[in-house]
């Protein structure tokens, strides 16, 4: 198979750490947990805190979509020509393979 | 054979009751029992053929069959240029009108004389989509249930065309089961057909059959766009078996790969045939359509896009990997599922509606697999077959998801997903095991990326091995931003939870633990899509074998 001896060791070694982490994550600790600091103070429940204009902050979290570097019109057009020129260059050496014989 | 009959036949049954019922209730429980059904049967199917690995059919009253199948498709042509002309479309009529007429003239003529021994055939690869189609063609059935009860209840001046659209569903899945169980490639033109036109009615559902003010005219642009691309790979289809028959004298697909791998050319025919799986599976430059066909209801997406009937185009292309390789069907094969996989997962970044990135990330998936059936290696093809069932689980399953999330939070956007886990606790957690299983350890995803990476470092490919290691990792980037943005844990959101249908829920569990379990078991059910060419003979095979090094 494609996937030597070694190669299926590794994998269950990986398989089985997954299920040791989960059972050693499980559990109570004796330590302080004190409350987050955000970007002004906690208002006790972990997810919002005090803004700099004396109101209610909630935190949030944004994504980076690069739009500049991998916008999906600009990957299309770099797709449909390349792809375009690989399937022209391959259908007509074999059109021309199946003309040339006639 | 019996079995093979019945998955096909079953299912067209049920899709004629289902399109004359209108009652919701009746409708759930056919639809409930025929899944169970259906999958019950494909169970049996693969128990059936597993020891012996697979058989040849012959059919009796073959010929008839052909001439039934003849006649429907004159009957689908029809239809598919009145659509096209009612709507001004017709680039649609066109090839239909091109299409038809030549695959017509060649069995009436050449065709006719063409003897064909074995016109049905159960093998691995076929047991495992047969595995796909009624198990997780099914569960998207029963899903679909509550899915289109929300969506009558979201569009509410839209007629209720329920009845139609699960006529659709299961006609789809009884066309998948002829496709993978054909040995005649006319017959298997005639289900890929059929299975064109099922998503051709199922993306315009919002918009082919409304009158003019309720019409979705998005809907209908990009149900064409699919038509015509599906059209286009259909004429390759065509092309390839006119030069098989002229040339070889056979239509048989088997004898095909058997005069292939003896050493001659079958380059012509196989170059059309891959070039038809490549327009199924939506591969660049072709990948527009599947992208526009998000606007189609969710369990659509889920099924045909995803998990089915994209997989047909790839399955033929695993199937004519071994007279792909290094001629220039194979060659361009390989360079086009690259190309795509790469810049596909590179677009799949700058993506935030949830369908657009999981379409993107299905093309570039599909692409790896099409590179693989390119490369034509047994370890290849072996890594194109996992890839096959590990995306087609993972994929539906995100799908099913994001198709509930949407109904109940109103928004497609990864950017109003997050706090999920406060607002629909048990739809996280299976988003979140849908989005691990598709790129983290040691799930199956990542397992077949390796072997894909085995093998393609084993062909020597240089540009393969660069565009895996690069594509690979842009995979990274979108799936860990979804799992981020539900991970977050956000201030003052309720459960709404209780408003989702427990056919959704049932179904999304399901697909859960088949995705733990598929990866899980992998191991030991190697023997299941062990390569075609496995040189180990299927009696002496023993579970070991799976760790042989050579």
């Amino acid at each position: 198979m494609a996937l030597s001896e070694n190669n299926m060791i590794i994998m269950v070694i990986m398989i089985a750490v997954l299920i040791l982490l989960f059972a050693f994550l499980f559990g109570r600790t004796t330590k302080k947990i004190v409350p987050i600091y955000m970007a002004g103070v906690n208002t006790g429940d972990d997810l919002t805190f005090i803004n700099s204009m004396e109101g209610k902050t909630e935190v949030s979290l944004r994504n980076w979509y690069m739009e500049g570097y991998f916008g999906e019109f600009k990957m299309n057009v770099i797709g449909v020509i390349t792809t375009g020129i690989v399937i022209v260059v391959a259908i007509g050496m074999v059109a021309g393979a199946m003309l040339g014989g006639m | 054979m019996s079995t093979i009959f019945f998955l096909i036949g079953f299912p067209l049954i049920v899709a004629i009751v289902l399109l004359l019922l209108k009652a919701d209730v009746a409708r759930d429980i056919i639809v409930k029992i025929s899944a169970a059904v259906i999958a019950a049967a494909s169970i049996y199917l693969v128990v059936q053929h597993f020891n012996s690995g697979g058989q040849y059919f012959d059919v009796p009253k073959a010929a008839t069959i052909g001439y039934v199948m003849m006649a429907i498709e004159v009957v689908l042509a029809i239809i598919i240029i009145v659509v096209g002309v009612m709507k001004k479309q017709y680039l649609a009529p066109i090839f239909a009108l091109i299409q038809t007429p030549l695959l017509i003239w060649f069995e009436m003529g050449t065709g006719h004389s063409i003897e064909v021994g074995y016109n049905v055939y159960v093998d691995r690869l076929s047991m495992i989509m047969v595995l796909i189609i009624g198990i997780i063609g099914s569960l998207i059935c029963v899903y679909a249930i509550g899915y289109m009860k929300d969506f009558q209840k979201h569009h509410k001046s839209a007629p209720d065309r329920r009845p139609y659209f699960f006529f659709l569903m299961f006609v789809f899945l009884s066309a998948m089961f002829g496709l993978v169980m054909s040995n005649n490639l006319v017959w298997m033109y005639f289900f890929w057909e059929i299975t064109s036109l099922c998503s051709f009615f199922l993306i315009g559902y919002n918009g082919l059959f409304h009158k003019k003010e309720n019409e979705d005219k998005v809907a209908t642009r990009n149900a064409f766009r699919a038509l015509v691309m599906n059209l286009a790979g259909g004429l390759g289809f065509v092309i390839g078996i006119i030069t098989l028959g002229t040339t070889y004298g056979t239509l048989e697909l088997n004898t095909m790969l058997t005069i292939g791998t003896m050493g001659y050319s079958v380059v012509i025919p196989a170059i059309f045939l891959a070039f038809a799986g490549i327009t199924k599976a939506a591969q660049m430059p072709f990948n527009s359509w599947l992208l526009g066909a998000m606007v189609a209801p969710t369990p659509t997406s889920a099924l045909l896009h995803s998990s089915t009937m994209v997989k047909a185009g790839v399955f033929l292309i695993i199937k004519l990997a071994p007279v792909l390789g290094n001629n220039v069907a194979g060659i361009m094969v390989a360079l086009v599922g690259g190309i795509t996989f790469l810049l596909a997962s590179f677009a799949a970044i700058s993506q935030s509606n949830a369908k657009k990135v999981l379409a993107y990330s299905t093309v570039a998936n599909l692409g790896l697999i099409v590179a693989c059936g390119g490369i034509g290696s047994a370890e290849a093809v072996w890594a194109g077959i996992m890839l096959i069932i590990f995306h087609a689980v993972t994929k539906s399953l995100l799908f099913l998801c994001v198709g509930t999330a949407e109904h109940n939070i109103g928004s497609r956007d990864i950017e109003d997903m997050d706090g999920l886990f406060n607002r629909m606790p048990r739809l996280a957690s299976f988003m979140l095991i849908g989005i691990a299983g598709m790129f983290l350890a040691p799930f199956g995803m990542l397992i077949s990326k390796w072997a894909t990476m085995v093998a393609f470092v084993d062909s020597g490919n240089v540009i393969l091995v660069v565009i895996i290691c690069f594509g690979s990792a842009a995979t990274a980037f979108y799936w860990t931003k979804w799992m981020g943005k539900l991970s977050a844990i956000m201030a003052g959101r309720e459960d709404i939870q209780k408003n989702v249908h427990r056919e959704e829920t049932v179904v999304h569990m399901i697909l859960s633990v088949l995705t733990v379990i598929v990866c899980l078991g992998f191991p030991s059910s190697l023997r299941l899509w062990s390569s075609p060419i496995c040189p180990i003979p299927t009696e002496q095979w023993k579970p070991w074998h799976c760790l042989r090094t050579t």
